[in-house]
């Protein structure tokens, strides 16, 4: 009588233990999962703010645009350039030394199209920026792996606008 | 082991590698430091070699790598600072010394070796022969770091 | 010889007049060196005719232990033991790289 009076109790602790665990497992999931609905809302509305290292392709379109404040982009930390070949990256940037030397390094001059995707793929920012058919080709399909997120944009005052 | 102190007793002070142990008494661990090479992106930096003896040197190599995530080069692993270079593996030979290992590491930042590469990207850059990108990009992973 | 002559005269003549100088102790100095041309084992930087490193500190007790010289057939020179212990690693001259082939032995 005594010892199966000892099990009944010691199973029920043991149903109560696996109950209490199951509840705090569900809060707690229940609870993650809501932040992440908070986040997707985040990036509908603000992609490109999220990702926080851009890698930026700079084509004759954009070097164009008068509207793109080279300076300061260039001035965040997380951002590089890729100058693919037969581009000239805008005088107006260095002009009156818009762009700030110690920023220069941020500027990386390619030869070859085979040479701008291997620097895009070594340096494995969040986020690539690029004009796809001002470039003349498209994205090879490994770049995904390298990089969290690609906007291919007709307009890139769109995306830069931004940085700002 | 008694080669060792022979080393260390007979380093001379070169122009631009330095190479000491890590305590006159622990002559198992070595560091060196060298400096990049003129007419190189590496030019202007200083690099850190981390360098472990093992027993049976001087017949097998010694262990040498740069600190992690220092040195883009085709033949260093950039996260781990790794060297690919033979004569710290196959073409070792116990005729080497530690002041001839690290002078070949710094002889290695001027002649990259596209055929062993540890660092694909900057591997390809080298086979497409795109070196402004290749210069370019070594420029701004050494520039980031400072 | 006729100064010789003309001294002993003298010395005869006066018994006061002293030697200039007299040899006490003669100690001659010679230096040597190994007619070989190699002089230092590349392995282990001891003088090829003096001990191997590993040997060295037994050398003064050890009077029989044997360490020579051995030689390639590409003339290379380098310790017995020295040599032994790199092929078990790669069966090449450290030198020269091409295959270690024992040319001879000994001192």
């Amino acid at each position: 009588m005594a010892p199966s009076g000892r099990r009944t109790s010691t199973s029920r602790l043991i149903g109560y233990g696996a109950a209490l665990t199951i509840a705090i497992g569900t809060t707690a999931w229940l609870l993650w999962n809501s932040s992440k609905d908070e986040d997707k809302d985040m990036r509908a509305t603000n992609t490109s703010q999220l990702y926080k290292s851009k890698c930026i392709i700079v084509t004759n379109s954009a070097s164009d645009s008068p509207n793109i404040k080279w300076a300061k982009i260039l001035a965040d930390p997380n951002v590089v350039l890729i100058i693919p070949p037969k581009v000239e990256f805008p005088q107006s940037a260095y002009e009156n030394h818009v762009v700030d030397s110690k920023d220069i390094y941020k500027i990386i001059h390619c030869n070859t199209m085979a040479g701008v995707w291997a620097c895009v793929k070594s340096l494995k920012k969040d986020e690539l920026v690029l004009n796809s058919n001002d470039l003349g080709e498209n994205v090879p399909v490994d770049i995904v792996r390298y990089v969290k997120h690609i906007s291919n944009v007709e307009d890139m005052t769109s995306v830069l606008d931004e940085v700002e | 082991m008694s080669r060792l102190i022979k080393e260390y007793k007979t380093i001379n002070a070169q122009d631009d590698i330095l190479l000491f142990p890590e305590t006159a008494d622990n002559l198992n661990n070595w560091t060196a430091m060298i400096t990049g090479p003129p007419n190189t992106p590496y030019e202007g930096h200083d690099f850190k070699l981390y360098i472990s003896i093992p027993d049976a040197y001087p017949n097998s190599p010694p262990m040498v790598k740069f600190h992690r995530e220092a040195m883009p080069h085709v033949n260093v692993n950039y996260e781990t600072g790794e060297i690919c270079l033979d004569i710290l593996k196959g073409e070792w030979s116990p005729v080497y010394n530690l002041l001839y290992t690290v002078q070949s590491i710094e002889r290695l930042l001027s002649e990259p070796n596209a055929d062993s590469p540890l660092n694909l990207e900057l591997g390809i850059l080298m086979r497409e022969g795109d070196k402004t990108a290749y210069d370019s990009l070594v420029r701004y992973y050494l520039q980031r770091q400072k | 010889m006729s100064n010789v002559d003309e001294m002993e005269v003298d010395q005869e003549g006066s018994v006061e007049t002293k030697k200039r100088f007299q040899i006490k102790k003669w100690t001659a100095v010679a230096f040597w060196s190994w007619d070989i041309a190699v002089d230092n084992c590349a392995i282990c930087r001891n003088h090829i005719m003096e001990p191997c490193i590993e040997c060295q500190p037994k050398a003064m007790s050890d009077t029989d232990n044997e360490c020579v010289a051995a030689w390639g057939v590409c003339n290379h020179a380098f310790h017995l033991h020295c040599i032994n212990k790199w092929i078990k690693t790669r069966d090449a001259c450290p030198l020269d790289n091409q295959k270690w082939q024992l040319a001879r032995c000994g001192r």
